[in-house]
């Protein structure tokens, strides 16, 4: 780049004679003659310019500017009810939900609680049956015990009876026999 | 004319004549319509219709030419709210006015076979007088003869008064001199040197593509310089004024 300026620089030197100025006259800056024509027309085109931008642009335009902001400031207003609005709706929501929770737990530890119940009654009942039947059984078989063991004794003095026949000749008596026997 | 008498040289100066278009006097005044005045009306209605248009369907959506006109709404807005304060609001239609008076000058001086309004001391240095008379008056208005006090700065020794005061009071009246010929000046170098390489790229013949480039260049950085002259004189027309308004600072 540094380069191409170079370049540049020296085409300007070496066509410098080139350029001729305008002579005599000088600068048409410099020439009074022009004074006065300019400034009437630049008063009187600034004059309107601003005329138009005090009177007409301006105050449109902060107008516009205005609005914008007032409408901006309305909106964001707006945003920040709803969102407060919607906020409180997930909080009742949210406490919602907690009290239906916690009733849940309650029903269910009730369940459970009376399910309990239940089932202790249910094994009280049970229990009760079973020991009876055991009862039951054990005196049934205390009785057949008994029994047998008199039919037993019965038949043993009746068979010693019997070969006591055989052998003696008096025949004994059931009391002195069952006496021996025991 | 050095061009009349040889064609092949280039004229750079010869631009900014000023040429009659209709005769218009006033008693012994002058006041004819010239090239330079057509181009100051041209300015100006470039201008209002810019704005008729940007305004003229006005939604709280702006279109495109809405949003230039009110981006330099807020941008001149910015610069006066910043350099001057709140009680920079009065002046704004005039801040305004002139900030795209003499950006538009710049701007439509740009494009070939154009007048550029700007690049004529009298009318930078009709501005920038009338900034200083009326930052003046203001600055006596606002707060009486304390406005003096300006030229002799809080915390100076007294026997420095001698001086300071006359340094204060000599920078205070060059202060229009050096907006105007600073705005002149700018316009006018920019406008020869793109006057002379245009010239160059005639001259050259093929090897014109070598002031072409460095003219595209220097063309950019002129739009540029339009806008940023626009921008310096607007700038420290808001400092002057705040000058006036604030003294003690």
């Amino acid at each position: 780049m540094t380069f191409f300026w170079k370049i540049v620089f020296l085409v300007s030197i070496v066509l410098w004679p080139q350029i001729g100025f305008t002579e005599g006259d000088g600068l048409p800056q410099m020439d009074i003659t022009t004074f006065p024509s300019q400034l009437f027309w630049l008063i009187i085109t600034f004059g309107i310019l601003y005329l138009f931008m005090w009177r007409t642009a301006i105050p449109k335009l902060r107008n516009t500017i205005e609005e914008r902001q007032d409408k901006i400031l309305l909106d964001i207003n707006e945003a920040e009810k709803i969102k407060s609005e919607a906020e409180d709706t997930l909080r009742e929501y949210e406490e919602k939900i907690q009290s239906a929770s916690k009733e849940a737990g309650e029903i269910i530890s009730q369940a459970k609680t009376q399910a309990d119940e239940m089932i202790e009654n249910i094994k009280k009942k049970q229990d009760l049956k079973l020991s009876q039947m055991l009862n039951d059984s054990k005196d049934r078989i205390n009785k057949q015990y008994e029994d047998s063991k008199d039919q037993i004794e019965n038949a043993k003095i009746e068979s010693i009876k019997l070969i006591s026949a055989k052998f003696l000749t008096e025949s004994l008596d059931d009391d002195e026999i069952r006496k021996e026997i025991n | 004319m050095a061009s009349a008498k040889e064609p092949n040289l280039i004229d750079p100066i010869h631009q900014f004549a000023i040429s009659k278009l209709a005769d218009i006097k006033i008693g012994n005044i002058d006041i004819s319509f010239t090239n330079s005045s057509q181009f100051m009306v041209i300015t100006t209605i470039a201008i209002m219709f810019l704005f008729m248009l940007g305004l003229s369907k006005r939604s709280i959506i702006p279109n495109r030419f809405q949003m230039i006109c009110e981006l330099s709404y807020n941008f001149i807005a910015n610069l006066l709210r910043a350099n001057v304060g709140e009680q920079g609001r009065d002046y704004f239609p005039f801040v305004f006015t002139l900030f795209m008076f003499i950006f538009f000058c710049n701007l439509i001086g740009l494009i070939p076979y154009t007048f550029t309004v700007t690049s004529h001391i009298i009318v930078t240095f009709a501005f920038a007088g009338l900034i200083f008379i009326g930052v003046t008056l203001i600055g006596f208005v606002k707060n009486g003869l304390g406005y003096l006090r300006m030229f002799y700065p809080k915390g100076v020794p007294v026997y420095m008064a001698p001086i300071i005061i006359p340094i204060e009071i000599i920078s205070y009246l060059t202060k229009p001199v050096s907006l105007s010929v600073r705005l002149m000046a700018n316009m006018l170098a920019g406008h020869s040197i793109i006057k002379i390489f245009a010239g160059f790229i005639v001259m050259m013949g093929f090897f014109g593509i070598i002031p072409l480039a460095g003219l595209v260049a220097i063309y950019a950085l002129e739009v540029f310089i339009a806008f940023l002259q626009a921008y310096i004189f607007t700038i420290l027309t808001c400092i002057y004024l705040n000058d006036a308004l604030h003294p003690h600072h």
